[in-house]
């Protein structure tokens, strides 16, 4: 049977069909949509910035929970941070963090580290 | 029309079985690419131009797999728009779904992060929901679709699919790159002989070539395994190129990791007969 005989007596189409191919264009659409309003917006380099959100003490030490902030639209991979508290300096390395996003990294701590300066020294491009 | 015209419910249940089948084809393409970190990572830091050359790409090719393979019996234009469109449901339903019990994607993600991840997996998805038929039917006439009768130029998009379905499984992954870093120029040479050996084999043997290309292999070179692996390597180029693997990158060196993923390529563009 060629296609065109088979069109001429195809039974009405699912309603399931319907909703789905409408769900698929629809997310889609919105997908290449906002893609392309990421894609022309000038791109500000990475901007990172990075604090302590909150300290948990463990019998091991003080454990740090470092935020790290992107304000920049380029994505920073390999961050690296450094918080320095007293005489201990801890490191810690992040494998991304996103334009406009955040990532977390956690550094542990003899003393309580809530005064250390936290600051990021360095990353790559992706 | 009353209700119950208008929903008539075994249609609807043979439909629920077309889709779930749909589902069935995006987890057995996309799962090594749902758990291949590099695609978290492109996800989030792929250049959004190409990110979008790959989804806008992606879509002809999703149109082409719908009308050659599908996963209904329905066929018709607009019936492989719809599938076209389901297909993609199915691929951001099922990268959203399993991102999220994989913990790659997290509720409070930025928008961006998720967005990435999720619409980089969906085309692939896609394309496995559009090959479920051929993979998964297990009814007799399942494997009886248009690819069974496919023009020159439709067999030469099949290639280009099976390709595809083969380079997208390896060049997201650092080991592309590295291969082509550790292989010498007689390696890469030696790698490109043995690509078009095998792509002529296996297209003569279990591929496009029919009796009458089988009485003339020079023929079947000249026509299919020759245009294949230019294919096969137009498509390991735009692979590259998409997961920015050549960027930065000498012409030399461009080439030798063409070449590379060229091989998996020639391998998936003979092979389409079987996966297509």
């Amino acid at each position: 049977m060629n296609r065109a005989t088979r069109r001429k007596t195809a039974p009405p189409r699912p309603l399931l069909q319907t909703a789905m191919a409408a769900l698929g264009g629809v997310v889609t659409l919105a997908a290449v949509g906002v893609i392309v309003w990421e894609a022309v917006q000038p791109a500000a380099p990475a901007t990172l910035s990075a604090r302590i959100e909150r300290v948990e003490t463990t019998a091991h030490g003080h454990v740090a929970e470092i935020k790290v902030v992107n304000d920049g639209d380029e994505t920073a991979a390999g961050v690296d941070v450094e918080a320095v508290a007293g005489d201990q300096t801890a490191t810690a390395t992040l494998d991304y963090v996103p334009g406009r996003g955040h990532a977390t990294a956690y550094m542990r701590f003899d003393a309580d580290p809530r005064a250390a300066v936290v600051t990021v020294k360095g990353w790559s491009a992706p | 029309m009353s209700a119950a015209a208008l929903i008539d419910l075994s249609r609807e249940r043979a439909y629920l079985r077309d889709l779930g089948r749909a589902f069935g084809g995006a987890l057995v393409f996309s799962i090594p690419l749902l758990m291949t970190m590099e695609m978290w990572e492109q996800g989030v830091a792929m250049d959004r131009g190409r990110l979008l050359a790959f989804i806008v790409a992606g879509l002809p090719l999703l149109y082409g797999l719908a009308y050659y393979a599908g996963f209904s019996d329905r066929r018709g234009l607009a019936n492989d728009l719809m599938d076209t469109a389901v297909a993609l449901a199915v691929g951001f339903l099922t990268a959203g779904v399993l991102l999220s019990l994989f913990g790659v994607v997290r509720w409070g993600d930025p928008p961006r992060e998720a967005l990435g991840r999720i619409a980089l997996q969906a085309v692939p998805g896609a394309m496995g929901a559009l090959l479920a038929r051929r993979q998964l039917s297990g009814d007799a006439d399942g494997g009886e679709t248009q690819e069974d009768q496919a023009s020159y130029v439709g067999e030469l998009f099949l290639m280009a699919a099976g390709a595809l379905f083969f380079a997208l499984n390896v060049a997201p992954t650092e080991e592309m790159i590295l291969i082509a870093y550790k292989a010498g120029a007689l390696n890469v040479l030696g790698l490109m002989g043995v690509s078009i050996l095998l792509l002529h084999l296996i297209v003569f043997r279990a591929g496009f070539a029919g009796q009458e290309e089988a009485d003339r292999p020079a023929h079947a070179f000249f026509h299919f395994t020759l245009p294949g692996y230019a294919i096969a390597l137009g498509v390991s180029l735009f692979a590259l190129f998409v997961f920015g693997r050549i960027e930065g990158h000498s012409l030399a060196g461009v080439v030798q990791a063409m070449a590379v993923l060229g091989f998996p390529a020639a391998i998936g563009a003979a092979a389409a007969r079987l996966l297509v």
